[in-house]
C-alpha cells in the first residue's frame, strides 16, 4: 500500500513518513502541492493525506488534481485549524477529516478503514 | 413658584450642549450645537422680523399722525389770529374811507370838525391816537390829535406816493415824531375839484396786542408780529424786542398760513406757524408769527415708544423663549435617541471584541498546532525508535528529534507569549505606543493567510514617525478590523499596503491600502453606520467599522475612507501624538 502525506511543515511530514514506514506503511512526503503533483504523476498511491492550508495550491485545490492523476485514490484531510469551516469544506469531499496534532495510530486506523483493510490485522504493531 | 431657576435652565438650554463637548462625543454621530443654533436662529429670526419691522412702521406712522395734527393746530391758530389782526387793520382803513368820503375835504379842513372826527373814532373804533388831512402837496393841512402837527410836509415819505399809487397805505410799526411805537394807516380820495387828498392817522399799538394776546395762552407760546425785513413789531416773548432785528429769519413768501416743526434759535423744538398779512387783497408790511413749544408731543411720542419698545422685549423674550424651549425639547429627544443609538453599539463593541478574540483563538490554535503536530511526530518517533528499534545506532537521529522538540515548544511558547500580550492590552490605559510595532503584530496574525491565499502585505514606516501616546488595546482593535476587513475584500495577487507618515505636527497618519473589490460608490457614506453590511453571505455584523469609528474617535482621532470599485479602499486614520488625560474614561462594560 502506498500512501503520499503532504504538508509545507516539513519535519513534521518528514518525522510522520518516517514512522508509518516503521509500521510498515509505504509512505512518500511532499512539502507543496507542485511537489505532489510531480510525484503522483509517476506513483500511484492508495491514500494520499493533505494539508489543507498551504501556500500555493491549498488542500481542496490539490485533491482535484490528484483525483484526475489518480482515481482510485483516497484523501485524507489533515488541518491545524480544525474550525468548523474547514470541516464543512473538507468532510464531504474527502474521506477522513483529521486536526493535528494526529495520533499515528489514529491515522493508520483511518488510512486502513478507507482502503478496506482492517487495522487490527495489519503487519504494523504499536 | 414651583419652577426653580435650574429647571428652566433644564428647559430651555439643550442638554447636548456641555455633554457633547468631552465624554460623550463618541456616542453620537452628530454634533447637534451648530443644528440647534441656526434652528433657534432662524425660527427668532422669521418671528422676530415682522414684529420689529411692524412696530418700527407703526411708531412711524403715529409719529406723523400726531406731528400732522400739531401742525394743523398750529396753522388754524395761526390762521385765526391773521383774520383777526387782518380784521383791525381793515375796520380802522375802512372808517377812514368812510369819514373821507362822508365827511369830505372841506369839512375835513376845520380843526373843529377834525377833532370831533377823532372823538368819534375813538369812541366808535377805538385804538386811534390822532388824524390829520393832507392835501394833494403833500402838507398836513388839517390835524387833531395830543401834537401840534399842522402844516408838517410829507412830500419826502414815501408813504405818500404809495397812498397816492394804491388808494391805501399801512406802516411798519416806528417810533417816528413821537417816540413811541405806532402804525399809520391812510386813504386816499379824489376831492370834489379833482385834486388828491389823503386821510391819514395813527394807531396805537396796544389794541393790536390785545388782539393777539389770546392766541398765546400758554407762558412758552409766542404770537407776534414782524416785518417783511425781519424786525420785530408787537412784543415777542422769546425771539426779540420791539422794533428790534428779530432771532428768527424771515419765513419765505407764501399766500396762505403755513406752518412746520423744527428748532428754534433756543435750541427748542417748536411748531412754527406764520402767515403774510393782507388787508383787503393788497399787501400789508406784516408777517404773523405763532410759536409753541413742542414739549408734550415729544413727552408723547417718548412715552409712545417706550411703550413700543418695552412691548417689542417683552414679546420678542417670550417667543425667543419659546423657540428655544421647543427646539431644545426637539433636539433633546434626537440626542437621546442617537445616545441610546450610542450605547447599544457600546455594548455591541464589547460582543464584537469577544468576536474578534475568537477570530484571534482560531489563527493562534492554528499556529500553535503545527509546531504541536511536529512535537508530537518527534516525540512519537523517539518513542518508536526507542521500543521497536535496538538501542545505540540512532543517538544521531535522537538529539535530531529532541531538538525538534525543543524548538517546537519555543515556537508554542512565542505564539502563546504574544497572545498573553495581546489579551492583556485589552484593559483599557494610555501609555507611549510604537505604531511601527503594534500594527507589526496586528499583521503577524495574518501573515499565514496573507501566504496561503498569496496576498503581498508591506508596512512602510517613515523614520520620523513619533511614538504616540494612546491605548494599546484600542488601537489594536482598531487595526486588526481594519486589516481584517482588508483581507476579506482581496483575492489572490492583491496586495496590501500600510504607510505610517507625520506630515502634520501632534499628528500621525496610518493608510491602509488593498487593491481589493472596492467600495461602491452608494455604501461609502454609509460604511461607519452602525449596523451597515453588505456582507450578507459572509454574516457580518455591520459593527466592525462603526466600533473602529468610536475607538477613534474616543482616541481623539479621526479616520476616512476612499475606495473606488475594482481598484481598492484606502482608510486613513489620523490620530494624534498626545491625548489629553481628562478624556480618559469610565472604561466599557466591566
Amino acid at each position: 500500500m502506498k500512501v503520499l502525506l503532504v504538508d509545507d511543515e516539513k519535519r513534521f511530514v518528514s518525522v510522520l513518513a518516517k514512522r508509518l514506514r516503521m509500521r510498515g506503511i509505504d509512505a512518500d512526503y511532499a512539502f507543496s502541492g507542485e511537489e505532489a503533483l510531480s510525484l503522483a504523476a509517476d506513483t500511484r498511491y492508495d491514500v494520499m493525506a493533505l494539508d489543507v492550508k498551504m501556500p500555493g495550491i491549498g488542500g481542496i485545490q490539490l485533491k482535484a488534481k490528484l483525483e484526475q492523476l489518480n482515481p482510485d485514490a483516497k484523501f485524507i484531510f489533515v488541518t491545524g485549524h480544525g474550525s468548523l469551516e474547514d470541516f464543512s469544506i473538507g468532510s464531504p469531499q474527502a474521506s477522513a477529516y483529521l486536526a493535528k496534532p494526529v495520533a499515528i495510530d489514529e491515522l493508520i486506523e483511518t488510512i486502513h478503514r478507507c482502503t478496506g483493510v482492517s487495522s487490527r490485522g495489519g503487519e504494523a504493531g504499536r | 413658584m414651583s419652577l426653580s431657576l435650574r429647571e428652566v435652565v433644564h428647559a430651555v438650554w439643550p442638554r447636548f450642549w456641555r455633554a457633547s463637548s468631552k465624554r460623550y462625543s463618541y456616542l453620537t454621530f452628530t454634533d447637534y450645537r451648530p443644528m440647534w443654533l441656526l434652528m433657534c436662529g432662524l425660527l427668532s429670526a422669521s418671528c422676530l422680523l415682522p414684529l420689529i419691522i411692524h412696530a418700527i412702521t407703526d411708531y412711524g406712522l403715529s409719529r406723523k399722525t400726531v406731528e400732522r395734527e400739531e401742525r394743523l393746530r398750529t396753522e388754524r391758530l395761526a390762521s385765526n389770529a391773521r383774520r383777526s389782526t387782518a380784521h383791525f387793520l381793515q375796520e380802522r382803513l375802512d372808517a377812514l374811507a368812510f369819514t373821507a368820503h362822508n365827511v369830505g375835504i372841506e369839512a375835513l379842513g376845520s380843526p373843529s370838525q377834525m377833532a370831533e372826527v377823532l372823538s368819534l373814532l375813538k369812541q366808535d373804533f377805538g385804538g386811534f391816537t390822532d388824524i390829520g388831512l393832507v392835501d394833494d402837496s403833500a402838507r398836513q393841512v388839517s390835524y387833531s390829535g395830543p401834537y401840534d402837527l399842522i402844516g408838517v410836509d410829507y412830500g419826502d415819505q414815501e408813504w405818500f406816493n404809495q397812498c397816492r399809487a394804491h388808494g391805501t397805505f399801512i406802516s411798519e410799526v416806528y417810533r417816528g415824531h413821537r417816540d413811541e411805537p405806532h402804525i399809520v394807516i391812510a386813504v386816499a380820495t379824489a376831492a370834489p375839484n379833482g385834486t388828491y387828498f389823503a386821510l391819514r392817522a395813527t394807531l396805537d399799538t396796544s389794541r393790536l396786542i390785545g388782539i393777539l394776546a389770546p392766541y398765546a395762552p400758554a407762558d412758552q407760546d409766542d404770537v407776534f408780529l414782524m416785518s417783511r425785513t425781519g424786525v420785530v413789531q408787537t412784543p415777542s416773548r422769546r425771539y426779540g424786542k420791539v422794533l428790534e432785528e428779530a432771532l428768527l429769519k424771515v419765513p419765505p413768501f407764501s399766500d396762505r398760513t403755513e406752518s412746520y416743526s423744527g428748532v428754534d434759535p433756543h435750541g427748542v423744538p417748536v411748531t412754527m406757524g406764520y402767515a403774510y398779512l393782507t388787508s383787503a387783497g393788497s399787501e400789508t408790511p406784516f408777517i404773523l408769527v405763532l410759536s409753541r413749544p413742542r414739549t408734550e408731543t415729544i413727552v408723547f411720542l417718548s412715552q409712545l415708544r417706550t411703550n413700543r419698545v418695552l412691548v417689542v422685549v417683552a414679546s420678542s423674550l417670550f417667543i425667543i423663549l419659546v423657540i428655544t424651549v421647543t427646539s431644545s425639547f426637539m433636539f433633546n429627544r434626537l440626542y437621546d435617541a442617537d445616545r441610546v443609538k450610542g450605547g447599544a453599539l457600546l455594548s455591541m463593541q464589547e460582543t464584537s471584541r469577544l468576536a474578534s478574540l475568537g477570530r484571534l483563538s482560531t489563527g493562534v490554535a492554528h499556529e500553535i498546532n503545527n509546531p504541536l503536530a511536529v512535537i508530537n511526530e518527534s516525540a512519537g518517533y523517539i518513542k518508536d525508535l526507542l521500543t521497536m528499534e535496538r538501542h545505540g545506532g540512532h543517538h544521531d537521529e535522537l538529539v535530531e528529534q529532541v531538538d525538534a522538540i525543543l524548538d517546537s515548544v519555543q515556537r508554542c511558547g512565542a505564539i502563546t507569549t504574544g497572545l498573553l500580550g495581546f489579551a492583556r492590552e485589552m484593559n483599557l490605559h494610555l501609555k507611549p505606543v510604537r505604531l511601527e510595532d503594534l500594527i507589526d503584530r496586528v499583521l503577524s496574525f495574518h501573515r499565514k493567510e496573507a501566504e496561503y491565499r498569496g496576498i503581498s502585505v508591506s508596512l512602510d514606516v517613515a523614520e520620523d514617525v513619533p511614538s504616540i501616546v494612546s491605548d494599546p488595546g484600542r488601537l489594536q482593535q482598531i487595526f486588526l478590523n481594519l486589516i481584517g476587513n482588508a483581507f476579506q475584500a482581496m483575492d489572490t495577487g492583491d496586495s496590501l499596503t500600510i504607510k505610517v507618515r507625520n506630515n502634520e505636527p501632534d499628528k500621525v497618519r496610518v493608510d491602509v491600502s488593498d487593491t481589493g473589490c472596492g467600495i461602491p460608490r452608494e455604501y461609502i457614506q454609509r460604511v461607519f453606520e452602525p449596523f451597515f453590511t453588505t456582507k450578507v453571505e459572509r454574516q457580518g455584523t455591520g459593527l466592525g467599522l462603526a466600533i473602529t469609528y468610536n475607538l477613534i474617535r474616543k482616541l481623539g482621532g479621526e479616520i476616512k475612507v476612499k475606495s473606488k470599485v475594482g481598484e481598492g479602499t484606502t482608510f486613513t486614520v489620523v490620530l494624534p501624538v498626545a491625548r489629553g488625560e481628562e478624556d480618559v474614561d469610565e472604561g466599557v462594560a466591566g
